[in-house]
């Protein structure tokens, strides 16, 4: 019940968030220097078409109005047709959330696991050359930027070494499994489609990973404080000194727990670092998710689109760190959630 | 026990010109290679921001069609790009630029968040809840993707993009100094200011502030290589320097093109980036180290 | 008095860590003798050294010491030689620690019953075992003898703390330390010590944070486990007066020296150094509740008098105090005193 009422809280706190972010993007679309409509409609039509338009969309209005439509338009469902596609923007939207979806979980699935593991390792090895070794590569992970780690992996492993594809999402040969839930990995095993796995997963392989390196960093740093400091707290020397527990016991039972419990009350920042990105990665390896849509809206100053992604990615965003603040309460008994 | 023994001891000596303290976090500082190579770098590309110009062997505009795309050497030691234009100067004339639009950001952010959270922290009630859910806003959209919304809107170009970075960045620092000067406004010599009748603005400026300024310097030096590589990124997808800037991301950016076999075009910038960014982290670090009291006792 | 071979013999115990701003010696040259069934205090301010002994003899100081150095006998071995493995199997069974804190010292999210129940675990795969003993025996649940093992610690545990005097045992198995009050945390805290069935028993500060009637419980606890069990205790405290109530032997530490050393009752009676005599009349004249205090500075660890480490706050002190080194010496029976004013012997 407490855990019922914890969830309410926070998604009746989702409310003004949206209001806000609502409100953001619609200061930005008013004070954006081109002319929509006229973008909108293309430099030949007429100037009768133009008045038209603008009217169509109420853009003749007050702007106190045209913010009171924004947000019936909003509740609708409708985040306006991009200039690029000539979609409405949610049908783009739905087509390409699948892709980031399944990017972003295989990359953060592989920085978590790799970050636990190396954070750990460093803690109990204070000191020691593992301990410097994987500093220093967390810290050479949160440096590089994105793209230009990207660039190296197809560089070195998609070009020099020939070991994966260096764009896309699957092989032209292949015909992607029917949609499901459109991430292809899942798709293609619950279709029994083995070519189409197969060839998902050998293009995920590299942006994942590219991916995962900065969640990797962090998990790692955090991971390694964490346990830090727990190895120092009075019960994990009382459990060697009072229960006589042998030191691995003591580490990788008891501390551990503590500082995976740290660790994921922090992993909300790596999420943040995986959607930032996600933008770059995809545009690199042309991965046909959010990222790479917003990027080509941006280029072509298509401002439906980047008003449409930055509210889906900030309401994502927020359940997100709804998600993980849950699963804190939940594995942290002394909180009463 | 032992901690307290070192501060009891750092209240009594003071001698030469630096506390007991100030040494004590120098040499913590000087103590961690990694800060010191950090510095190091940091450094080594500061100097190049000032005199990279000077040294470089051509002008970075100029094109030489002859020699264009051609692989490290004597004469190019980086290399050229599509337009024959000399890989190295265009690195060095673009290090004050990569440098600059890292720094700038980060300071409009301190300026606008540093005032905002103060008196958010200090004065409480509906002001603080108006500042507080209006930073809460802006930290729900991933930096990258609002940067990228904020200079789509105002059209791409450098200023614009510094603009964005710093729109998306007050938040972090209005949150940074709303919570000392929350636990700041209830210590004693604050109280005991607000009793003797000091103005606000005063107590702000000269009890809240001064208290404040190391958090400020920690969280700063950590986040100019953030700073950095999200310019970077936004050079990188076309929405920061715009063409023929020697700026590091954009010129990433254009060499991809020419990838791979012209490799040398972006993977110099990129390393050059990657280099700034490392050294910005690792003296950071160091700072925040050796600036930390807690963990300075360990 | 007890006339048997010692149970543990501390020879010179030298700890000493390197800091920021020099070396520190926490412990410097401690001698201390314990025979089985004996009670044995060792008292001192905070930052006296007198945790740091206690944690060297189990090795678990959490800051890692540049050198310990001298010798820990327990019956015929050097602790300081036995290699980890070795160690791992003194700690917890043959000498076990009481922690100072109730509320630090159990582990926050496992329940009271999963800790307890691994430390009986472990002592019965260590104290049964005809192979080495292994952590995988920890986390086997997955083979039968595993299961029943895990069964059998549970019961046990149950079992342990109703022995503590635990409130519905079944019930507290099941809760987190948070859940419980400071009082109950102690007694689980005993439990867990003596889930091994040491023959020692160090006791740092367990009662400090406890008010004074559960203080006493914990107190009575400690007393009747030793005399069912026949254990000995070396009991760690800055408090006299449970000292004088539970203790057949004092130590009292100064700076990280032994500075007197007494039958409990001939050193309340007869105390034969400025300090201890300082640190009784404290004692007598605080209320009950109040921090003992003894006039002048706590000395600096990095930064020592020279001389006799006590001259700046002695109210007897001599010229020679500031410049040599007293002796611990023979003062009367079974009665040493670190005074040279006193016995007038110096280095």
């Amino acid at each position: 019940m407490r855990i019922l009422r914890f969830l309410i809280k926070r998604l009746l706190y989702l409310i003004p968030i949206m209001i806000g972010l609502i409100t953001i993007t619609f200061v930005l679309m008013n004070v954006i220097p081109s002319n929509p409509v006229r973008l909108a409609i293309g430099p030949q039509a007429s100037m009768e078409t133009e008045e038209r338009v603008r009217r169509q969309f109420g853009l003749d209005r007050p702007v106190w109005e045209q913010y009171i439509l924004y947000y019936e338009r909003m509740l609708r469902g409708d985040l306006g047709r991009s200039l690029v596609t000539r979609r409405p923007v949610v049908d783009d939207l739905q087509r390409r959330i699948p892709a980031s979806v399944e990017l972003a979980i295989v990359g953060m699935f592989i920085g978590v696991a790799l970050g636990l593991a190396l954070g750990v390792l460093s803690a109990v090895h204070r000191d020691k050359l593992i301990d410097h070794a994987s500093r220093v590569a967390a810290i050479s992970g949160v440096s590089i930027p994105a793209f230009f780690l990207s660039l190296l992996a197809q560089l070195i492993l998609g070009s020099a070494l020939a070991l994966f594809p260096i764009t896309g999402r699957i092989s032209f040969e292949v015909d992607p499994p029917s949609a499901v839930t459109g991430l292809y990995l899942l798709d293609s095993l619950l279709t029994g489609n083995l070519a189409a796995l197969r060839s998902a997963a050998h293009h995920l392989i590299l942006p994942a990973f590219t991916l995962s390196i900065p969640i990797l960093a962090l998990t790692a740093r955090l991971t390694r404080s964490g346990m830090l400091d727990v190895l120092s707290q009075d019960y994990v020397m009382n459990a060697r000194a009072a229960a006589g527990l042998p030191e691995r016991i003591a580490i990788y039972k008891y501390a551990l727990k503590n500082a995976l419990i740290a660790t994921v009350s922090q992993i909300g920042l790596g999420f943040g670092a995986l959607l930032n990105g996600s933008v770059l990665v995809e545009t690199v390896f042309d991965w046909p998710g959010l990222g790479l849509y917003t990027v080509t809206a941006a280029i072509n100053q298509d401002i439906q689109p980047i008003v449409g992604t930055t509210i889906v990615t900030g309401f994502m965003f927020v359940i997100i760190n709804i998600l993980t603040d849950l699963t804190y309460r939940i594995l942290d008994p002394r909180i009463e959630v | 026990m032992i901690q307290s023994d070192l501060s009891g001891d750092a209240e009594r000596s003071r001698n030469g010109f630096l506390t007991q303290d100030q040494r004590d976090i120098l040499r913590i500082f000087l103590r961690n290679r990694l800060s010191v190579l950090g510095l190091g770098i940091v450094v080594f590309w500061i100097v190049f921001a000032f005199i990279g110009p000077a040294l470089a062997p051509f002008p970075p505009q100029q094109m030489d069609f002859v020699h264009k795309l051609s692989p490290p050497s004597a004469a190019h030691p980086l290399g050229t790009d599509w337009l024959g234009r000399d890989v190295l100067s265009r690195l060095l004339h673009g290090t004050s630029i990569t440098l600059l639009i890292g720094v700038i950001p980060i300071a409009i952010a301190i300026v606008i968040g540093v005032p905002t959270g103060a008196i958010a922290g200090y004065f409480g009630g509906r002001v603080e809840t108006l500042i507080m859910r209006t930073a809460d806003i802006f930290l729900s959209v991933p930096a990258l993707i609002l940067a990228i919304a904020v200079t789509a809107a105002l059209g791409p170009s450098l200023v614009n993009a510094m603009i964005a970075v710093s729109v998306v960045w007050w938040p972090w620092y209005t949150r940074l100094i709303h919570s000392q000067a929350l636990s700041l406004s209830k210590r004693v010599f604050v109280e005991a200011a607000i009793g003797l009748g000091a103005s606000h603005r005063a107590i702000i400026i000269r009890h809240l502030l001064p208290n404040m300024a190391s958090s400020i310097f920690v969280r700063g030096s950590l986040d100019l290589g953030f700073a950095v590589l999200t310019m970077a990124g936004l050079g990188f997808i076309g929405m920061g320097a715009q063409a023929p800037s020697p700026e590091w991301g954009l010129a990433v950016s254009l060499g991809r093109r020419f990838m791979p076999e012209f490799w040398w075009i972006s993977v110099f910038p990129g390393l050059a980036i990657f280099s700034v960014v490392l050294g910005f982290n690792l003296l950071g670090d160091g700072i925040r180290d050796a600036m930390d009291p807690e963990i300075r006792g360990r | 008095m007890v006339t048997d071979s010692p149970l543990l013999a501390v020879r010179n115990l030298q700890v000493r860590f390197e800091t920021l701003r020099g070396e520190l010696q926490a412990v410097n040259g401690v001698d201390l003798t314990i025979y089985p069934g004996q009670i044995v205090g060792l008292i001192g301010e905070s930052g006296s050294g007198k945790s740091v002994t206690a944690k060297s003899i189990l090795n678990v100081l959490s800051t890692p010491p540049g050198i310990t150095a001298g010798e820990i006998w327990y019956r015929e071995r050097n602790l300081l030689d036995l290699s980890p493995r070795e160690m791992s199997k003194i700690r917890g069974q043959s000498i076990a620690m009481v922690s100072q804190d109730p509320m630090s010292s159990l582990n926050p999210v496992f329940t009271v019953g999963e800790q307890l129940r691994d430390a009986l675990l472990w002592s019965e795969i260590v104290q049964d075992s005809t192979s080495e003993p292994s952590s995988w025996n920890l986390i086997d649940r997955f083979t039968r003898a595993g299961r029943r093992r895990f069964r059998r610690a549970s019961a046990q545990a149950v079992e342990d703390l109703r022995q503590v005097e635990l409130p519905a045992p079944h019930q507290q198995v099941k809760n987190y330390p948070h859940q419980l009050s400071g009082g109950m945390r102690q007694r689980v805290l005993t439990a867990l010590a003596w889930a091994g069935q040491p023959d020692l028993i160090i006791a740092d500060e367990p009662t400090t944070a406890l008010d004074v009637t559960i203080q006493a419980q914990i107190l009575m606890l400690l007393q009747d486990l030793v005399k069912t069990r026949g254990a000995s205790i070396l009991y760690i405290s800055h408090d006299l007066g449970v000292v004088a109530q539970l203790c057949d032997r004092v130590a009292v530490m100064y700076a990280g020296e032994i500075v007197e050393e007494a039958d409990v009752r001939e050193i309340f009676e007869n105390p034969r150094h400025p300090y201890t005599e300082a640190l009784i009349r404290a004692t007598t004249m605080a209320s009950e509740d109040d921090l003992v205090e003894i006039p002048g500075e706590v000395p600096n660890m990095l930064a020592l008098p020279s001389g006799c480490h006590f001259w700046p706050r002695c109210p007897m002190m001599i010229e020679r105090c500031a410049s040599d080194t007293p002796l611990l010496a023979v003062v009367g029976p079974n009665h040493k005193s670190k005074c040279a004013v006193i016995h007038g012997e110096w280095v």
